[in-house]
């Protein structure tokens, strides 16, 4: 890899834009350089979460943003992210293909899903995970992605 | 691979060659690539082939030497080849073989000259010369600078009609300079599916990759797609006699790609929820004057925000007061707003007015008098009467008269004047009551709407390709982001041929061999001794009646 290369990566890195979902309330966050401010910590994806991301003030869609809602964020300097919008886009499951390179001609030796989806509940899992009659009819889940595992209900 | 016309391909492989080429310029100015390509351009071109020297091909670039002498022919600024050398001018080189017509030669380079050849005079020599150096057409600043925008095209349409609207429409290309089926198999999978603001090459790459190809310009200056996918039968398997000159296994230094990230858009929008909450309130006056209320209850003041599984909840309603006057119901309208219905019971307008004109009706009975109570009166008939008393002066009894009037009693009926409840006050109390409950159970109501608010978004998946048992400092990545890609398979299908791609890569490899001019790049040429090599780059020098060794850059084929 060139040093040219690296540079172009790093720019490219420097930016992009990163996308996430809101993982917390929103709350009144101390800065030095910008005083007293709004954030949010974002899951990044990836079992990453930003701590107290300074939600930026020039964008009146972010007042919709809430917990589990794809944000977008932006570089402000120093390495830092401000949560600059909402976004359209959500980060979803990431799949996995491990291959053999040396034995074979690409042969996929295991695949593995990591992150996790959203989805109503079955008639199944309502009387099984919440106790049939605890659990309203259209309740949604969050599930792991890599064993089918409810993590929570979100709705 | 091209095809070989017959009478071409038989003389190449019969073993006795005799290798010729020629080299054509147009003046951009009289015709352009389409009218070139497709044989019916104005102009005649001109041969520079019998003043070419020092003729170095590959597939993006063409450099020769002009042999001039003292009529300045080729000086850019007086020669009268000039204008077929000028910027733009369009170059082509065929090869063939002596023997053949040269209707059965091949074209190998199509490109133009970008700037301005170099000419010199050397007086001590006395050497006139032009230095020209043609590019393909995929390395002009028109397919890899520019910046274009295409329609946008619905779900189902097939990525060959995008590739080649923008050909057409957007770049101005004719039918004659496309090489690449006008559908390719692959179809949009997401609504909206649009290229804005990409280069031209930039959105060929981008439509191809999802096919796993890759485009390029050929020899004839068409436009077409070569396969990356390094696993199948190769497209050249040189025979037994043909001479290979060199093999040479490429010192290579770098760290090879182990880890192919692809990034794509999942085709199907999905719901991102948020908690559930108090999505709007709701307040109304109500009571006997209205028969129905309908309340719209939006989740945003915009309208735009979306919520599911809504209820109604109420903080006061309509029969929290004396008498219950209604229903409430709530009805979940679409995603954006519900309803709130609120039913005065029938009977409560119907009760109110009737107590009113009961009341009013009540207000105009008259009082019955049932006493039987006497008023007696004592009247006297005549004067009243005398007293006449006489007292003796020494004492003794007073004597006297005393003379009482006749009198008489007059008797009469008269009303009794005790405690009296009236009839009609009683029913207009009873009315009253009744208006004045019923106007007591009107009140305002307040309600509150609890949901769950979404929003549709598209969800990025991801696709990883990686060689097994690889540490995290180990990992050398190629993140690939292709919109056009809208299911998993097509995905996990780029990113495994892209890692084997990369993975093959890092085995590069270079063969000289005799020339054959029907190799491609992106071709897999299987030598004699059964090693294949995916070829991306060609080179050659071409001389007069010398059969070009054509050195081939690619990599190693892995195979099991």
């Amino acid at each position: 890899m060139s040093l040219f290369k690296i540079i172009d990566w790093g720019v490219k890195r420097e930016q992009g834009a990163v996308r996430g979902t809101v993982a917390s309330g929103f709350h009144r966050y101390y800065d030095d350089a910008t005083g007293w401010t709004w954030a949010v910590d974002v899951d990044i994806g990836g079992g990453k979460t930003l701590k107290s991301v300074p939600v930026a003030l020039n964008n009146r869609d972010i007042i919709y943003a809430q917990q589990g809602f794809p944000v977008v964020l932006s570089k402000v300097g120093n390495n830092r992210h401000a949560v600059s919008g909402i976004s359209k886009v959500v980060v979803g499951t990431t799949t996995y293909l491990y291959v053999n390179l040396k034995d074979s001609l690409g042969e996929i030796i295991r695949r593995e899903t990591r992150g996790y989806y959203v989805r109503s509940l079955t008639y199944g899992e309502l009387a099984n995970l919440g106790g049939y009659g605890n659990v309203p009819y259209g309740a949604r889940g969050r599930f792991n992605a890599a064993d089918d595992s409810l993590i929570e209900f979100v709705a | 691979m091209r095809d070989l016309p017959f009478e071409l391909a038989s003389r190449i492989f019969s073993g006795r060659r005799l290798p010729a080429f020629k080299i054509y310029a147009w003046d951009p100015e009289e015709d352009n690539y389409a009218s070139i390509i497709s044989g019916e351009y104005n102009q005649s071109p001109a041969d520079l082939t019998p003043y070419c020297s020092d003729i170095q091909w590959t597939p993006g670039r063409l450099t020769f030497t002009l042999k001039d002498d003292e009529t300045m022919l080729f000086n850019p600024d007086t020669g009268t080849a000039a204008p077929f050398l000028v910027s733009g001018a369009i170059i082509r080189l065929k090869e063939g073989d002596d023997r053949v017509g040269e209707g059965a030669w091949l074209w190998t380079f199509t490109g133009n000259i970008n700037g301005q050849i170099g000419w010199s005079r050397s007086r001590r020599g006395r050497k006139y010369e032009a230095k020209v150096t043609v590019f393909s057409r995929e390395n002009s600043q028109g397919f890899k600078r520019r910046k274009v925008t295409s329609p946008s095209y619905t779900v189902g349409t097939d990525l060959g009609i995008m590739l080649r609207d923008i050909c057409l429409a957007t770049l101005g290309m004719s039918e004659a300079e496309l090489r690449v089926p006008p559908t390719l198999g692959y179809y949009f999978h997401h609504n909206t599916n649009q290229i804005v603001e990409m280069t031209p090459w930039e959105s060929f790459e981008s439509i191809l990759q999802v096919g796993l190809q890759a485009p390029y310009f050929d020899g004839e200056g068409k436009l077409a797609g070569y396969r990356r996918d390094a696993n199948r039968p190769p497209e050249v398997v040189l025979p037994d006699g043909h001479r290979i000159y060199d093999i040479e296994v490429v010192q290579r230094t770098g760290d090879a790609t182990n880890k192919v990230i692809v990034t794509y858009l999942d085709s199907q929008l999905t719901e991102v929820d948020g908690e559930y909450q108090k999505l709007g309130t709701a307040q109304i006056t109500t009571g006997f004057f209205t028969s129905e209320e309908k309340l719209d209850c939006w989740w945003s003041e915009d309208r735009r925000q979306r919520a599911r599984n809504t209820r109604l909840k109420v903080i006061k309603g309509v029969n929290d007061n004396l008498l219950p006057v209604g229903t409430e119901k709530y009805q979940e309208i679409d995603e954006f707003h519900g309803r709130i219905t609120i039913t005065i019971s029938s009977w409560v307008p119907i009760l109110a007015t009737v107590m009113v004109l009961e009341y009013l009706a009540a207000a105009a009975i008259p009082d019955k008098t049932t006493s039987q109570s006497m008023n007696t009166t004592p009247t006297i008939l005549t004067a009243p009467g005398e007293i006449m008393l006489t007292a003796p002066p020494m004492g003794g009894p007073v004597t006297g008269v005393i003379t009482i009037a006749p009198a008489k009693v007059n008797s009469s009926e008269v009303p009794g004047t005790g405690l009296t409840i009236p009839w009609g006050r009683v029913l207009q109390a009873q009315a009253s009551i009744a208006i004045m409950l019923i106007m007591m159970s009107l009140g305002s109501a307040q309600y509150e709407v609890w949901g769950t608010p979404y929003d549709l978004c598209y969800l990025e998946k991801t696709v990883v390709a990686q060689e097994e048992g690889l540490e995290y400092w180990q990992e050398v990545e190629l993140e690939i982001k292709n919109d056009f890609i809208g299911t998993a398979a097509q995905a996990e299908a780029l990113g495994l041929n892209e890692l084997l791609y990369q993975r093959g890569a890092a085995c590069p490899r270079k063969v000289a061999m005799e020339d054959h001019p029907g190799i491609e790049i992106g071709d897999i040429v299987q030598l004699p001794d059964g090693r294949r090599v995916f070829v991306q780059d060609m080179a050659k020098t071409l001389k007069r009646g010398e059969i070009p060794i054509l050195e081939l850059t690619g990599f190693k084929v892995l195979t099991v």
